[in-house]
């Protein structure tokens, strides 16, 4: 605003009318003198460069022709070898931030620290950062003691049962635990005690017996599989499915046989009554003296059974011995029963339970031939594995659950193909 | 009247169960997790009752959890460090994928661990309750120990594996606490008493080893882990119960010393592992009192049972003789025979055993010492025989501890067929059929009274033996010659005393008295047979029943045995007689 009250300030470079008094004020003189001296300057060496002739100023130049022709335009072929546009999306970005490098495989931890600390030493040290260094110095020595404590297995150093766990006044557990922790999966124990006919050197009896349980065992196992292999058995000659059989399964549902069988269904009810009470005929009705008489003969009958009853009563004194032999049976097969459910019981516990979905399959039996026997323990060719023995162990014991390795399927098939080369070649 | 209707599956079974998958849910583990927490916790799958009703009226077969095991786990501290775990792995593999070794060096630094301290002392209260569970614990670490170097399982678990295992091998050797021994084709079994307990373990033969196909390693290295741990808390009890030092070391430094054996830093350890070297002890030692004191207690407990006294002192006073079997004995093991089983059998017997120090570490004297009572040998001829030791089979050591007494190296030269070598967890009971061999061993037990009538036999039916091989049989009879010609003698001797003895009876004369011996044996089965008699009259009408039916069957038990002893007795018989018409 107070631009416009005080007198317009004029800045070098500011243009105006040049018919105006104030421009001609404003200008200046030296410039006017310049011009005037440089127009006379060029009249006097040869007119004035203004009023010439472009031709008279200019040169065409002609020896550039024989030169190179890089002035002149591309030609398409050119053209065509230049790099595509797309393609420069490819080359680096200088603008960009260097990405990281992956460390090289012969990396060793610490150098690059190690880098840090020695461009640290060269600065000048100050007495704080000594002793910062010397506290990181620290730190670090316990760090890689913790490291190197981590690294190792457990270690066991101290008695662990030194202390009790019992309350002296309860006698219960410091801690609570769900009952089901202390009882046993099994009453198997976990080392199978070996059949004495496992001896390098066994007695001919018991490696007789040993044999006679390894032939069982293998006996029913050869039933087992046949019965499968029966069970999945071609026909009979007579049964075999031929030609007939074959068209009959194809057409099955095709031809519509049912109105034959349904017409014959209707005439079967048709011919046989189903009501219960057929319908009386007047002729058939009783008269007044035949239902007098049912009338008394049900009742005589009544009596009859009442009769009966009171009378079966009174003999049932006479019956005591029996009835009690009755009730004593009774007994006995319950007694009975309940033991052979605690036999049952009993033995459930030395059994392997069911616990996923493959069963349990014991192992086949460890055993040496009469022709493999040998005279030395230096000889002995072991049988089994003690590891395996120790996973079966554990399975028939319900520690853990019978597993079938998974074998790694893959997602999609791969493609298999030959290569051009290999194909023409015949052997 | 009245109330909500009850809905199906909202109680009972459904409930109290849940399937492995549900749990896993709850506990947000993967699982692997799952089975590892499991198996650390001592949680187990169950098999209910009525799977119709758990599974919500589907017959599918599931795995199934106690609801109250899995509430149980949900509160333990070693799901947070999984899933630390959990997270750990999943920075690594970053790390690892993108080649930034140097944050993968500063992730595995920051490696969760784990203590399984506080759940081993919540799984055995008491120290007998980790006891009972040792046996798994010692097949399992056995037989990792007994692994070679592969990627199947870390090498530091088979160290500490081996680790533990000597260490408790060095207890048994200490305590004395090894009872029976059997050698099988599988392995060997050694059972031991340790604080009343019985401990019955396999150790498998050393021979090449393969990993078998069909057995999950993941499961069974999570087991030898917790294992291993279980074993070295066990062991640090025993040794200090013992009063021996924890962890063990050599009570006297060793004698050979081979620079190229093994490192120095492993000098130690090895020869620890080789079980020949007693272990350091505290200096208390108080072992004999200590039995006293466990056999009053015994007898403390059940003061009004005469029998059962009687019986533990004959139990006692026979693991005693056990105990000193081989006492003041060296043994000296030759190359082929196993050497780390027979010297923790023999040093468990207070014996002492060495063997060539180029073989291995810890041999303490060598092959010509004068010193050495006895030669282990298993190899059918042996060369530069001396004559002040006795040359036995592997079979001799084992058989000897399992009849508590030092049975005649006759039947164990090298080169003679050992007799069967018969398992020690056998027992036959009253009146059961007795296996001859049993009973052959049996008498070679009860001592040289018996032998001498063997011996008798023998020279009956030399035939029979000729007939097998006459050559093998010439050695040795040779070799009985050169052997014991000194106990020969003394027989001989004792036999003139003895008919000069008869002589001296028949003319009147004051002779010196004999002491009079009392079979201890023959007295408590009298006592005990008396008692039963009047036992028996006092059983009541209502049990006599019963009672005669079980003595029936047990009649008729020993009776089908006398059968057959009295048909093998016959054949036998008819054996010797072809024999002597044949010879004829």
């Amino acid at each position: 605003m107070a631009d416009v009250n005080t007198a317009p300030r004029l800045s070098k470079k500011r243009k105006m009318g040049k018919n105006k008094k104030k421009s001609w004020r404003a200008s200046k003189v030296e410039d006017i003198e310049e011009f005037l001296d440089d127009e006379r300057r060029q009249i006097r060496t040869g007119g004035l460069v203004s009023e010439k002739l472009d031709r008279s100023l200019f040169v065409i130049d002609k020896s550039s022709k024989q030169g190179s022709d890089s002035a002149e335009p591309k030609s398409k072929r050119s053209l065509r070898n230049k790099p595509l546009k797309c393609l420069s999306l490819l080359q680096p970005d200088p603008h960009s931030k260097i990405v990281r490098k992956p460390d090289d495989i012969t990396f060793q931890k610490g150098k690059r620290t190690e880098r840090i600390i020695s461009r640290n030493n060269e600065r000048s040290r100050s007495q704080v950062r000594i002793i910062a260094e010397k506290q990181r110095q620290k730190w670090k020595e316990e760090k890689l003691k913790e490291k190197i404590h981590k690294k190792q297995l457990p270690v066991v150093t101290e008695d662990l049962w030194l202390g009790s766990d019992i309350n002296l006044w309860t006698g219960l557990l410091l801690f609570s635990q769900p009952t089901t922790l202390q009882q046993l999966t099994s009453a198997l124990s976990a080392t199978h005690i070996p059949h004495p006919g496992t001896s390098i050197n066994p007695s001919y009896d018991d490696h007789q017996d040993l044999l006679l349980l390894g032939h069982l065992k293998e006996e029913q196992r050869i039933k087992n599989e046949k019965k499968i292999l029966n069970a999945l058995k071609f026909p009979s000659k007579e049964d075999a499915p031929d030609e007939f059989t074959y068209m009959v399964e194809m057409s099955a549902g095709l031809v519509d046989d049912t109105d034959e069988e349904d017409d014959l269904e209707e005439e079967g009810v048709d011919a046989i009554p189903v009501s219960a009470n057929p319908p009386v005929r007047r002729e058939d009705r009783k008269t007044k003296r035949q239902k007098r008489n049912e009338k008394v003969e049900e009742e005589k009958a009544k009596k009859r059974a009442m009769e009966e009853k009171v009378k079966k009563r009174e003999n049932m004194v006479l019956r005591i011995p029996s009835l009690k032999s009755e009730i004593n049976k009774a007994e006995r097969q319950k007694s009975e029963r309940q033991a052979l459910k605690q036999k049952k019981k009993e033995e459930e516990k030395f059994k392997t339970k069911r616990l996923g979905l493959i069963k349990f399959e014991e192992p086949d039996l460890d055993l040496k031939l009469s022709s493999e026997l040998v005279a030395s323990l230096r000889e002995v060719k072991p049988e089994g594995h003690p590891l395996q023995d120790v996973y079966k162990s554990m399975q028939r014991r319900n520690i853990i659950e019978p597993r079938i390795r998974q074998k790694r399927k893959r997602k999609y098939k791969l493609k298999t193909f030959e290569k051009k080369g290999h194909k023409e070649v015949t052997l | 009247m009245g109330g909500t209707k009850k809905k199906k599956f909202e109680r009972g079974a459904a409930t109290a169960f849940v399937s492995r998958n549900k749990a896993l849910k709850k506990l947000q583990l993967n699982l692997a997790d799952f089975r590892t927490l499991c198996i650390f916790k001592g949680i187990y799958p169950v098999e209910p009752l009525h799977k119709k009703k758990v599974n919500k009226g589907s017959t599918a077969v599931k795995t199934y959890y106690n609801l109250k095991d899995i509430q149980f786990l949900s509160h333990d501290q070693l799901i947070t460090k999984f899933r630390e775990k959990k997270h750990y792995v999943r920075r690594l593999k970053r790390a690892v994928a993108k080649k930034n070794r140097f944050a993968e060096s500063i992730i595995r630094d920051s490696k969760p661990v784990y203590s399984l301290k506080s759940v081993i002392k919540e799984r055995y209260p008491t120290f007998i309750d980790a006891l009972r569970d040792l046996d798994d614990c010692l097949n399992l670490c056995f037989v990792f120990a007994s692994f070679p170097h592969s990627k199947r399982v870390h090498v530091e678990m088979v160290q500490m594996c081996k680790k533990r295992t000597v260490e408790f091998q060095h207890y048994v050797i200490a305590a004395k606490a090894l009872r029976k021994v059997f050698v099988s084709i599988k392995g060997i079994y050694y059972q031991a008493d340790i604080k009343g307990e019985t401990i019955t373990w396999i150790v498998s033969h050393k021979r090449g080893f393969t990993h078998p196909q069909d057995v999950d390693y993941k499961i069974m290295q999570t087991f030898a882990e917790y294992h291993s741990v279980l074993l070295g808390h066990i062991n640090i009890k025993l040794f200090s119960d013992k009063n021996l030092v924890y962890p063990p070391e050599l009570a006297e430094p060793q004698q050979f010393i081979d620079q190229d054996q093994c490192l120095e830093t492993d000098r130690t350890d090895e020869n620890l592992a080789s079980l020949a070297p007693a272990i350091k002890t505290t200096g208390e030692t108080q072992d004999e009192e200590d039995d006293d004191a466990e056999v009053d207690a015994l007898n403390a407990i059940s003061a009004d049972d005469p029998d059962f006294i009687e019986k533990s002192k004959l139990e006692a006073e026979s693991v005693k003789k056990l105990q000193n079997l081989f006492k003041g004995l060296r043994f000296f093991l030759n190359r082929e025979v196993p050497r780390e089983e027979l010297t923790f059998v023999i040093r468990a017997c207070s014996g002492l055993a060495s063997w060539d120090y180029t073989l291995g570490v810890g041999a303490t004297y060598q092959e010509d010492d004068n010193s050495i009572t006895h030669h282990v040998i298993d190899r059918p001829a042996v060369t530069n025989q001396r004559l002040d030791r006795t040359y036995v089979q592997p079979q001799w050591v084992f058989d000897s501890i399992n009849a508590r007494t030092l049975l005649p190296a006759k039947d164990y030269f090298p080169g003679v067929p050992c007799p069967p070598h018969l398992s020690p967890f056998v027992e036959e009971k009253e009146g059961e059929y007795v296996p001859e061999d049993k009973v052959k061993f049996l008498k070679r037990i009860q001592g040289e009274a018996e032998e001498e009538e063997e011996e008798s036999s023998e020279e009956d039916e030399p035939g029979a033996e000729d007939d097998e091989s006459d050559e093998e049989d010439d050695d040795e009879e040779n070799k009985d010659s050169l052997e014991k010609p000194a106990g020969k003698k003394r027989k001989i001797d004792e036999k003139k005393i003895k008919s000069a003895d008869a002589k001296k009876a028949k003319t009147m004369a004051v002779t010196e008295g004999v002491l009079e011996r009392v079979d201890k044996h023959k007295l408590l089965q009298q006592q005990q047979a008396e008692d039963r008699r009047l036992g028996e009259m006092m059983i009541p009408k209502k049990h006599k029943r019963l009672y005669n039916k079980i003595m029936t069957s047990r009649k008729k038990s020993s009776q089908e045995a006398r059968k057959l002893q009295e048909k093998k007795d016959k054949l036998k018989e008819q054996k010797k007689k072809g024999k002597k018409l044949k010879k004829a």
